[in-house]
Parts: C-alpha cells; sequence; structure tokens
C-alpha cells in the first residue's frame, strides 16, 4: 500500500475532518480545550498505523461518509474513557447545542448555573439572555452525579446534594420504579419491528429530528411522522399491561441518557 | 460478552443509501440491537445533515482479484472535486434504498476524486408550513373577539404531552392563527399566547430555537405590531421542518375558521386554500371523526348572507376539537 498517497488523502480531507470534529463538540456541548484535545484524539486514530483507518476503506460508501462515522465512534470512545457513561440528556438534545452545553457544564463539569451562563455568554457561545437561558436550563432533566472520572480543581462547595437521609431513601426508591419501568419500555419496544424500533430510538433517545432520521435512513418523510404515532400507540398498551403510565414511559426517554458503551 | 462493533464503511453505506434491500434489514436489525453503535449512527447522520455532506456519484470498476491492484483511496486524484450538491431535503419516495443496489467500488482508477472540497452548507429553506393560512388570517379583521376561547379543545391540568404529535401540532396550528391576529391588533393577549406556544413545544424535538422566539414574544416589553410581527414571523420560520406541515396548517385554517365565523366573513370561506384544506382533511382516513367534522363543516360553504354563521363557527370548533383530540 502506498504510504505517501494514504498520507495525501489525509491531508487533503483534513478541512472535512475538522469540520465534522466541530459539529460533533457542538453536539455535545464541548468547550474549546475538550474540541482541541478531541481533534489532536481523532487526528492521532486516522495517521496511526500507516493510516490505517484510510486503507481499510473499500468504497463502498461515499469517503466524506466514511469519515464522519469513523470520526463518530471515535467520540464514542473518547467520551467513555474521559467521562464515562455521560452523555447529554435527550431532552437537552431535543433543545439544541445551547441547552447540551449548559447541561454539560452544570452537570459534567459542576459549575453552578450563574457560573454556567457565565462561561457561554463570555466565550460567545450563545446571545440568549441569562433568564432564557435558565428557562431552558429548568427544562431539562435533573442528572445523577457522575462518577469521578477526571476530577479538576474545582470546590466541592455549592455543589446540588441530596440533603438528607430522606432524600438518598426517596432518590433510591424511585431509581427501583424507574429501572421496573425502564425494563418494562424495552421489553414493549422489542415487540415492534426493528426498523420502527430503530426510528423511535432516534427519535426519542438520540433526539434527532423526523427530517434526519429520513435523511439517515433513506425514508421518505412526511409518512414518517405517522408511523412515529402508530408505534407510539403501539407501545402504549404494551406498557399499561406492564403498569407504566405514558408518562413515566416519557419522563424515562427524557432524563435517561442511554448507554453508550 | 460485548457484541462486536458495526463496520464503519457498512454504516457509511447506509447512511449513503447504497446498500441491498437484504444488507440494510440485517444491518437495521443490528443498529436497533446496538445502543453504542446506534449513538455513532445518530451522530454522523446529525452532522452530514448539519454539513449538507452528499454521496458521491463515483463509479468504480469491481476489484480485481490481484493484490497489486491499487485500492479505492489510492486511486484517486488529488485535485479539487466539484463541489458537492448539498442534502436539502430528504429523499422522495421514488428513491429508496430497495431501489439502489449494492455496487462494489473495491477497485480503483475509477473513483474519480474526494468530493471533499470545498463543503456547502446549502440547505433549502424548509417550506413555510402555513403561509397560505397565514395569508388568509391577514385578511381578518385584526384581533381576538372579547373572551374569545382559543382553547376549546380538552385540557388535562399538569399533564405533559402525549407522545403523539398530530394533535399536538394541531393545537400548535391553532394558537399561531390566534398569535398573527392578536399580534396584528398590537393585543397584549398576543403575549400571553406566545406563552401558550412556548409551552406546547416542550413536547417536540429540537425545538428549542422555536421555543426561544416565542419566549420572547412572551418577554416582550409592549404588543405593537411593529415589535411582535417580525418575531411571529421568525418564530412561524423556526417551526417549519420541525413539525407535521399539514397538521400545523389544518390546525391553523381551523382556528381561523373559527374567527372568520365569529366575524360572519365570507370571503374567508371562498378561498381555494379553504376548499384545498377541507377537500384534504374531509378525505383523511387515518382520523375519521376529523374528516367527519370536516365534513360538516364543509356543508354551510359556500358562505353567504343566508348562512348560520353561528352554526358554522360550533362546527369549525368541533372539527378543531376532533383534531385536538389525543
Amino acid at each position: 500500500m502506498d504510504r505517501p498517497r494514504l498520507e495525501a488523502v489525509f491531508i487533503e480531507s483534513l478541512p472535512l475532518i475538522d469540520r465534522i470534529v466541530s459539529s460533533l463538540c457542538r453536539r455535545y456541548g464541548f468547550g474549546a480545550d475538550d474540541c482541541d484535545d478531541f481533534r489532536s484524539c481523532v487526528n492521532e486514530r486516522l495517521i496511526e498505523d500507516e493510516y490505517a483507518v484510510l486503507r481499510k476503506f473499500r468504497g463502498e460508501a461515499a469517503i466524506g461518509t466514511y469519515l464522519t462515522v469513523v470520526i463518530a465512534m471515535i467520540l464514542r470512545d473518547y467520551r467513555v474513557r474521559r467521562w464515562g457513561r455521560w452523555r447529554p440528556s435527550a431532552a437537552a438534545q431535543r433543545a439544541g447545542n445551547v441547552a447540551v452545553r449548559l447541561e454539560s457544564l452544570v452537570y459534567r463539569q459542576r459549575f453552578q448555573l450563574d457560573e454556567a451562563i457565565r462561561v457561554m455568554k463570555a466565550s460567545g457561545e450563545t446571545t440568549l439572555s441569562d433568564r432564557e437561558l435558565a428557562a431552558m436550563f429548568s427544562r431539562l432533566p435533573r442528572r445523577a452525579p457522575l462518577r469521578l472520572v477526571d476530577v479538576g480543581p474545582a470546590s466541592l462547595t455549592g455543589l446540588p446534594s441530596n440533603e438528607c437521609a430522606d432524600d438518598l431513601v426517596n432518590d433510591g426508591v424511585a431509581t427501583d420504579e424507574r429501572s421496573a419501568a425502564d425494563h418494562a419500555l424495552q421489553a414493549a419496544l422489542s415487540r415492534l419491528p426493528a426498523e420502527d424500533r430503530l426510528v423511535l430510538r432516534m427519535r426519542f433517545w438520540e433526539g434527532m429530528s423526523i427530517a434526519d432520521i429520513a435523511r439517515a435512513l433513506s425514508l421518505p418523510q412526511k409518512p414518517l411522522y405517522r408511523r412515529v404515532e402508530h408505534s407510539v400507540a403501539a407501545l402504549r398498551p404494551l406498557l399499561e399491561a406492564a403498569g407504566v403510565s405514558s408518562e413515566a414511559a416519557r419522563e424515562l426517554i427524557e432524563s435517561a441518557p442511554r448507554s453508550s458503551a | 460478552m460485548n457484541k462486536p462493533t458495526i463496520d464503519a464503511e457498512q454504516l457509511a453505506a447506509l447512511l449513503d443509501g447504497r446498500l441491498t434491500d437484504a444488507e440494510r434489514r440485517a444491518l437495521i436489525e443490528r443498529l436497533a440491537e446496538s445502543p453504542s453503535d446506534l449513538t455513532a449512527f445518530a451522530d454522523a447522520a446529525s452532522v452530514i445533515g448539519e454539513l449538507g455532506l452528499a454521496p458521491t456519484d463515483a463509479t468504480s470498476e469491481p476489484a480485481a482479484k490481484s493484490g497489486d491492484t491499487p485500492g479505492p483511496i489510492q486511486a484517486v486524484r488529488l485535485e479539487p472535486a466539484a463541489p458537492q450538491a448539498a442534502i436539502s431535503a430528504p429523499r422522495s419516495a421514488a428513491t429508496t434504498p430497495l431501489q439502489s443496489r449494492g455496487r462494489w467500488y473495491a477497485a480503483a482508477a475509477a473513483i474519480a476524486a474526494i468530493a471533499i472540497l470545498p463543503l456547502w452548507i446549502a440547505r433549502a429553506r424548509p417550506r413555510d408550513s402555513v403561509a397560505d393560512v397565514v395569508a388568509l388570517v391577514d385578511r381578518l379583521e385584526p384581533g381576538l373577539p372579547v373572551n374569545w376561547d382559543g382553547e376549546p379543545w380538552e385540557v388535562t391540568r399538569g399533564a405533559s404531552a402525549d407522545l403523539t404529535t398530530a394533535p399536538h401540532t394541531a393545537r400548535i396550528g391553532a394558537r399561531l392563527t390566534d398569535l398573527e391576529v392578536a399580534a396584528n391588533a398590537g393585543d397584549t393577549t398576543a403575549i400571553g399566547i406566545a406563552e401558550d406556544i412556548a409551552r406546547l413545544l416542550d413536547a417536540i424535538p429540537a425545538s428549542g430555537a422555536a421555543a426561544t422566539i416565542y419566549e420572547r414574544i412572551h418577554a416582550a416589553a409592549d404588543a405593537r405590531p411593529e415589535t411582535l410581527t417580525p418575531l411571529v414571523r421568525q418564530g412561524r420560520h423556526a417551526l417549519a421542518g420541525l413539525v407535521d406541515a399539514d397538521w400545523l396548517e389544518a390546525g391553523a385554517w381551523v382556528e381561523a375558521a373559527r374567527l372568520a365565523a365569529a366575524r360572519h366573513d365570507a370571503s374567508f370561506f371562498a378561498s381555494g386554500t379553504t376548499r384545498r384544506i377541507i377537500e384534504h382533511a374531509s378525505a383523511d382516513a387515518t382520523r375519521p371523526a376529523v374528516a367527519a367534522a370536516m365534513v360538516g363543516v364543509g356543508r354551510f360553504l359556500p358562505a353567504d348572507a343566508r348562512t348560520d354563521w353561528s352554526a358554522l363557527e360550533a362546527a369549525a370548533t368541533t372539527a378543531l376539537r376532533e383534531m385536538a383530540r389525543r
């Protein structure tokens, strides 16, 4: 295999790689430093083993699409390595990049809300007012604390925490109920055809728009709205039979980030 | 034991619509069972949508068996390719994975260039899904009638939105009409209506940007048309592509019909838009109650001086209730 040619392709691909990395960083609410670090990681992975990633390309897809998928997979591994199972909630992803960033600053990086807002405004990431950002944050689900993978120098004072033992007990009970509801939801989903299951997961767990799902799966967009409605309607009796209300199912979907590993 | 990760190029081929039917089915089965791979796939799909990447139409001859045959990367010419057309709209129903055959690009010289430079992020502007109805609404008498009930549907206090979207979208459409009519008159009720719309948008994925516009209307210092009208217009454009256009338009129209009936406005019911929407909704077999209610509205047309306007308003209210019923 011709290494100089692979290297030339890599160099020519750098503008695309940069755009893909930037887009993914926005999607996950990365700050500038994290984004730079991830970009370096991507370049290292693409170069390693004599451009093995590019050498493996078989031409069964467009090279741009291939690189996008490869980099998305690199990101998946990067996130797990750096932050364990952290990922934005589906609710934040549906609300857009600003919400994702806000959620990440508060729950992953442990900023207080007002500090997070200051960080975002200082870096020019948003032109929304403090009130609008606070209102946006109030609509996001409350998240459990991360496991400590990469502890920064932030002070422990002022961090949100449970106030008393009763809260811990109540949280434990709520967790058991959520777990049972989650099992029921997964069992109900497994009864749907694979493509319907996939569409629902992309819509409600990954926070994708109908237009993006239609494009990704090469499906006509307009009928997809009704198809989602019918799939959800098909879930309802299965959930009710298992004792899960649609309200509980909705809360599960919006607040529980799915495993990325 | 973890299942092996799905091959990146297979996922890319799925995104490009280049798999055979059998390959596509098999891959979708795997994706549906693999949250980890699905996340990467969804991320890639979102990036492709944002950047407007499009699959190339590069073709190649099938790979020769010789190990000396250059692979697809090596055969690439390195001079810049023609700009790619951005993906601006979902593929039509005529172009489906069922029709695309799997083509083998394994060898060589046939790939002409890497279609990377330069990228366009040229999205087509989504259709303004209620433009026709807005044109009708603008001709209505500005301002809502006194004590107007803009939400004649069943409201369950404290309940969050159901996951179904058609009734929800129809409610949003109806409130959009109320907002337009109130804003056209500088009516301060527009501010409260905007808050209702922002709340309804909570259940719509990726609607954060649109909701923010309605929150801005809600927070506006005054209700003068010159203050609100630009924001109202921005809000409509922000909704395009987020919700089902047909249901948004239907909800907007039927609320406008209620207002037109309340104002004895015969010209509203003579428009081509009215005829189109009634015909379409009356024939919708997926929601027979809505269809029946719209047939009921259609019975009053053509509207003139002899029309029983109260009955027409009641029929339109029934149609809106059925559209908004969960």
